[in-house]
């Protein structure tokens, strides 16, 4: 019989944004990887936003799971210390691919580009003591049918409650992106070619998921039309309520998300135009909500942009609203020109959680608009706060599911504890 | 080769394969490259993310002497209402060590100083 290794996964901690409401999301990355993990491989999954660990528990080998740039200096720390005691650590995920050299420093392995059909070969050359220090699979993404269902029976699944209510379940219908938005990415990450799943495959993960709620993360489901129809017509039977990035605005594409279930979109809003109000228009008329994603600081924003930003985002009647400054990540134009114009203020990993201004705007100071991003949240939540939006989206979703028959109350046994109350 | 203007590969970080577009100008003083930035149609890095490896490929490829080299980055209009994405011209200015270039710095130009420089 094949000897077992121990795998600890670690999702490193980082600072929440103090301004929005915090909600863990079962992490979809590691549940990703594990899915693809050879059979002698016994895993146990960390987040570290919600669960403590020792360092003196017995593993053979770690994994350090990043997602956000905030993560990644304490991903560091951790994997630091493991070392220190002699066991080996890989790190994957998107912000460690953002991050990689850096990351090489404190690694035994950096792992780039996707899991599926890799694994087992990582495992194989960490048996033999022969682990190399940069597996590169950029390049080369796994077919797109060879991506099987999430792994989630690595969580503690009673950690994604809040107050009794479970937690939306990550899955993912597609890869990569054929846009290329300025403050992004994904075009390095996920390469630029929009890569569906087949739908037959998309629809099994979305059942699996034991949730009548789901946060489907595609980078944007607008990418082929006849697909994203298709996609929605084999999800109306699922009776499932779920939010996602951008969907396309066509009646006809509205009318079958709304019958597959969608609940609400995030919908980037960067301008007071016509435009931007028609598609939240669109949207409304079909109950579907939307939570805009307003990002702070471009070039063209100076005090009295931002103010009639926020005051057409009311206007407007956005269900939500989510601000962010402007933050140079690595790999996306809005770095690129920041250092061409030797803009960037900071290079601390630790302060690129969107929230902390760390470059020179065009037209006002950082000072300013760090003043701006509490200004827009504090206005735009004054009449209504966040909470109350909240249980508003919340209600829409329970009247649907109580009408389906879908509806599950909320546990009991876990009414009491929201999430820090776990640590 | 007094001329050249098309698509250049090139391996981005990582190795990822990279395309740019690419216009040599000899002059009788300085060979002008112009690196545009193909954005969607660039399946791996940036030029800007890679400028002075790039510039280092071209010379090899091109056989350019390096001291005669100014490299310019382009990244062309894309119709966004984002002022981002207009139309920019960058001289990259590198340091040669007899091996490879590095420590890029970026100075913005205009189109008319660029068409300045490549008139014949
Ligand atoms: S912001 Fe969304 S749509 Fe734009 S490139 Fe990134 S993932 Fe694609």
């Amino acid at each position: 019989m094949e000897k077992t290794v121990t795998f600890r996964l670690i999702y490193p901690r980082w600072d929440k944004l103090p301004e929005q409401t915090t909600f863990n999301l079962p992490p979809h990355g590691p549940a990703v990887m594990a899915a693809t993990l050879p059979d002698y491989v016994d895993v146990e999954f960390i987040d570290e936003n919600l669960q403590a660990f020792s360092y003196d528990d017995p593993v053979d080998f770690v994994g350090i799971s990043m997602m956000l740039t905030t993560q990644v200096k304490r991903g560091w720390t951790i994997a630091d210390e493991y070392r220190r005691r002699g066991v080996k650590t890989m790190f994957g995920g998107i912000s460690a691919m953002l991050h990689a050299e850096e990351t090489a420093d404190h690694a035994d392995s950096v792992f780039l580009g996707e899991a599926e059909g890799r694994m087992e070969e990582v495992f194989n050359d960490f048996r033999n003591n022969n682990l190399k220090k940069v597996y590169n699979y950029l390049a080369a993404p796994p077919p797109i049918e060879i991506v099987g269902p999430a792994r989630r029976s690595i969580y503690n699944r009673d950690l994604y409650y809040y107050r009794g209510v479970q937690m939306l379940d990550l899955v993912h219908a597609s890869r990569g992106c054929r846009f290329n938005c300025y403050p992004c990415a994904v075009a390095y990450l996920g390469g630029r070619k929009f890569r569906p799943r087949p739908i037959d495959k998309a629809i099994e993960e979305m059942a699996l998921a034991d949730n009548n709620r789901l946060f489907v993360v595609d980078n944007s489901l607008a990418q082929d039309t006849r697909w994203e129809m298709d996609l929605f017509r084999e999800m109306i039977p699922l009776k499932k309520n779920w939010c996602s990035h951008t969907i396309e605005d066509k009646p006809e594409v509205l009318d079958l998300a709304r019958q597959a279930g969608a609940w609400y979109v995030y919908q980037a809003v960067f301008d007071t135009s016509d435009f931007i109000k028609e598609r939240i228009r669109r949207y409304h008329d079909h109950d579907i909500a939307v939570e805009g994603t307003i990002l702070l600081g471009m070039d063209n924003h100076d005090e009295d942009y931002i103010k009639r930003l926020v005051d057409f985002l009311l206007e407007i009647d956005l269900d939500l609203a989510e601000f962010t400054v402007l933050t140079p990540f690595p790999h996306t134009k809005a770095y690129d020109d920041m250092r061409k114009q030797k803009r960037i203020l900071s290079h601390d990993w630790n302060d690129y959680n969107a929230g902390k201004v760390v470059f020179r705007p065009k037209l006002m100071s950082p000072e300013l608009l760090q003043e701006l991003y509490y200004f827009a949240w504090e206005r735009f939540y004054q009449d209504e706060p966040q909470q109350y939006k909240m249980f508003k989206l919340l209600k829409k979703v329970i009247e649907r599911e109580m009408a389906s028959g879908t509806y599950k109350p909320r546990r009991r046994d876990l009414m009491r504890r929201a999430f820090a109350d776990t640590l | 080769m007094k001329y050249v203007d098309q698509i250049h590969d090139y391996k981005g970080q990582w190795d990822v394969p990279s395309r740019c577009g690419l216009k040599i100008v000899r002059k009788h003083d300085r060979d002008i490259v112009i690196a545009t930035e193909l954005f969607e149609e660039n399946p791996g890095t940036s030029i800007t993310n890679v400028s002075a490896q790039l510039a280092a490929d071209i010379v090899h490829t091109y056989g350019l002497d390096p001291g005669r080299l100014l490299f310019i980055e382009h990244c062309s209009d894309r119709g966004s209402r984002l002022e981002h994405f207009r139309e920019s011209f960058d001289i990259v200015h590198l340091k040669w060590d007899g091996t490879r270039f590095g420590d890029p710095d970026w100075e913005s130009i205009s189109r008319e100083r660029v068409d300045e420089m490549i008139r014949d």
